[in-house]
């Protein structure tokens, strides 16, 4: 017995040096979600206006158009439960924080990645260090992703210098490529129908819970809240759940009813934004995303 | 990766307290083993509880009990509560299906609800493994045990509990009586022989599966010689899942000192069907040859008997595997392939290695195990399909003319299958593959080689997929 452990130890010593060294080789390579974490961590007290949420504000709000510091913290797939966790680290830092933009999309409310138990929890767990639930199965590139993935992005930038870095200094999203416009409506329709498929009524409940400890953690501070729909093209919102969407759209308005701290603009289906503010199926390119941003300011600026 | 923490966890839990009673290492293998099926969904452990409880007083029963009656209302008490709990489990839902459609074609309508039945995970292979006991003991074949926590081991034992091989009492309840002494070489084997069913399931069976699901799930949009490819790959896919499995538990199994029977013998270079029943799924197809063939009658002189009851056994079989006609039509063609090799062939049974010491096999072996391997990969079709429309409009279109088009394959999984065949032809004289090979070579290089068949594992290793029998 003794022989057979020792024999183990010896043979699979090499394989955890390896995966020691090449853990701590991929944690160095530069990714978005360490970029936006370590900016929180550095300058959180200086933002006054805080963007959260998925990829419609990644792609859609820009932080330089407005007159106060404002940080964009949205990222792909990022959902509701991750915002908490990052307003919930730094809430004692911003302390000049006047606003918090989060978009409430098509999919919001009916998504979470707890539930769903997304791969990118990883990354927010290991980057943006959150309070995530399981985290130890969440703790480790190496055991998470493939080997030929993770071989490919150490050769990458070890070897070639490239990296996945997406993000500008200000949070929003560094390049925008773009489609043509047959392009954009064939995807706006085959998200939509995806979205439909990723529904998921029984994260509503704990959505609503998730929105309501936020409000109620800024209420205190007397920050505003603007949550926003984002508009979408015409192929998008006509293949959308019509009773979702309606629930969704009562919701929010009941919350901007309910909370003095909070506002709800609707602009899913709004005339203002046609497929050439697109730059694919459902994300704003530079100027739909400059658009939807003074509309906001517009907005902020009446309170 | 939970299987990964918990292993090592057990296996060094399990040989520290080798010293103490035989009691202590069976009680713990029967906590480690409800531990280990709880994790999946633990509302169903009282199933294997009631199973092993009811088996266990029946077993001392008959042990007890001379008078013929009594000892068969026992074995019917048996038969009755196993059959009873995995026929409500698997089949409830089905029947009253079945039973629905069955009226509507008489143009009677019923409204019986289904209930939504969720299959407890191995309840197919536990329930005959405690069948075979008590039938066993009726039969007085094997002595009963009166040690409680040796049978529940037995029932339970973590590593076959989920997916078999479907044990035998006179095989694996005897090795919970003695205690067992930590054998080196037969921990290194089974280490080799888990690898190598990783192998199996994580590269092959999960590459294979990658097409076989686009094209099963699509196949009104694929070419008949597509088609053909998707049926092959899913014939190689469940093969290399449940033989991987299998090997995975026989190995698992060395490292606390137990020695599993066989499960798959090389069944892809069987010369003829029924070879290929000796082969495949070993501890199901006697379990069926001995609890429900053999019971039917003798088959020796009277040849109808003998059709009749090798469709029993292959439609029941088909049945097992799953409550859907698919699996039933499966069953049956397997039984119609089988049939011409047992009545002409005088049911020669070959079970001898093919080709044998030679290189390659003749011309004759090859084209039988050619011929072999395109009749079960036919009614595989049935096996995998959704429905039984499903797999007669799939076969509709290899028939077609799209059957001479270039088929759209994915080369990848084809050269993957290339590989493994060519290393299991090489090793098919071994229990497994990787049996023998570096046996002799110095450390360094014996090494090396499991080093690479570890980043084979890592590198190759696609999306992880639930193994195909642990819904049966």
């Amino acid at each position: 017995m003794g022989k057979f452990i020792k024999k183990i130890i010896l043979f699979l010593m090499p394989i955890f040096i390896f995966c020691i060294i090449a853990e701590i080789l991929l944690r160095g390579i530069p990714n978005d979600y360490k970029i936006k974490a370590e900016y929180l961590e550095k300058n959180s007290s200086e933002i006054e206006v805080l963007v959260l949420g998925n990829s419609q504000s990644f792609y859609g709000i820009i932080p330089e158009l407005f007159d106060l510091t404002c940080y964009n913290s949205a990222y792909n797939g990022q959902s509701l439960d991750i915002d908490y966790l990052i307003l919930n680290k730094h809430i004692d830092k911003i302390s000049e924080l006047k606003y918090l933009i989060i978009p409430i999309s098509y999919l919001s409310l009916y998504y979470n990645m707890f539930q769903n138990k997304n791969g990118y929890m990883l990354k927010y767990n290991i980057y943006s260090k959150l309070d995530i639930p399981n985290g130890l199965f969440y703790s480790s590139e190496i055991l998470n992703n493939s080997l030929s993935d993770n071989l490919e992005k150490l050769f990458n930038y070890y070897h070639l210098g490239i990296y996945d870095n997406i993000t500008s200094p200000t949070g929003f999203i560094k390049n925008m490529p773009d489609f043509p416009e047959w392009k954009k409506k064939e995807l706006a329709t085959d998200i939509v129908k995806g979205r439909n498929k990723k529904n998921k009524m029984e994260c509503f409940e704990y959505n609503i819970k998730i929105l309501e400890n936020i409000i109620k953690l800024l209420e205190s501070k007397n920050v505003k809240i603007i949550f926003f729909t984002p508009p979408v093209p015409e192929n998008y919102y006509n293949g959308v759940l019509i009773s979702q969407y309606e629930l969704m759209e009562k919701t929010l308005n009941q919350f901007a009813e309910l909370y003095q701290n909070c506002i709800y603009i609707n602009l899913f289906k709004s005339d203002n934004f046609g497929y050439d503010d697109f730059y694919d199926g459902q994300h704003l390119n530079s100027s739909g995303a400059e658009k939807l941003t003074k509309k906001i300011i517009e907005i902020m600026n009446l309170l | 990766m939970v299987f990964a923490v918990f292993l090592p966890i057990v296996f060094i839990i399990y040989w520290s307290i080798s010293k103490l009673n035989i009691k202590y290492q069976n009680l713990f293998l029967v906590i480690v083993s409800y531990i280990f099926y709880g994790w999946w969904d633990w509302r169903f452990l009282s199933l294997i509880f009631i199973s092993t409880l009811v088996d266990y007083f029946i077993g001392i029963g008959l042990a007890k009990c001379e008078e013929k009656k009594i000892r068969k209302i026992l074995l019917f008490t048996s038969l009755g509560i196993n059959l009873g709990i995995l026929g409500f489990f698997k089949y409830f839902d089905f029947f009253i299906g079945s039973f629905m459609s069955f009226s509507s074609f008489f143009g009677i309508s019923l409204n019986i609800s289904t209930m939504n039945i969720i299959l407890p995970v191995g309840i197919s292979f536990y329930t005959l493994q405690t069948l075979s006991y008590s039938i066993d003991v009726y039969k007085k074949k094997f002595t009963p045990t009166k040690d409680f926590i040796a049978f529940a081991a037995f029932v339970s034992f973590f590593p076959q509990l989920v997916a078999g091989p479907i044990e035998r009492a006179k095989n694996l309840l005897p090795q919970f009586y003695k205690k067992r002494e930590f054998e080196y070489e037969l921990a290194v084997d089974g280490l080799k022989q888990m690898l190598w069913g990783f192998l199996k399931k994580m590269i092959l069976a999960d590459q294979c599966a990658i097409y076989v699901d686009k094209v099963f799930n699509n196949y009104s949009e694929y070419s008949g010689s597509s088609l053909v490819f998707g049926a092959v790959f899913f014939t190689i896919q469940v093969y290399a899942d449940f033989s991987g499995y299998s090997d995975i538990a026989i190995g698992t199994s060395k490292l606390f000192g137990f020695k599993l029977m066989k499960n798959f013998d090389y069944p892809y270079f069987s010369r003829d069907m029924s070879e290929w029943w000796r082969r495949w799924h070993i501890s199901l197809t006697t379990w069926f040859r001995d609890y429900v063939f053999i019971p039917l009658g003798s088959t020796r002189k009277n040849k109808k008997l003998l059709v009749r009851n090798i469709f029993i056994i292959y439609i029941l079989s088909g049945l097992w595997h799953g409550a859907n006609w698919t699996f039933i039509i499966w069953g049956g063609l397997n039984a119609l392939f089988s049939l011409p090799y047992i009545l002409i062939k005088k049911r020669k049974r070959t079970t001898k290695i093919v080709a044998k010491g030679r290189l390659l096999p003749s011309a004759g072996e090859l084209s039988g195990m050619l011929s072999t391997f395109s009749l079960f990969t036919f009614a595989v079709i049935f096996f995998r399909s959704e429905t039984v429309y499903d797999a007669y409009k799939y076969i509709s279109i290899i028939f077609s003319r799209t059957l001479f088009s270039i088929p759209d394959v994915y080369k990848k999984g084809l050269l993957f299958i290339a590989v493994f065949i060519v290393i299991e032809w090489f090793g098919r004289e071994c229990n497994y593959p990787i049996e023998r090979i570096g046996n002799n070579w110095p450390r360094i290089l014996r090494w090396s080689f499991y080093y690479l068949l570890i980043l084979c594992l890592f590198l190759f290793t696609t999306q992880s997929q639930q193994f195909v029998y642990f819904q049966f």
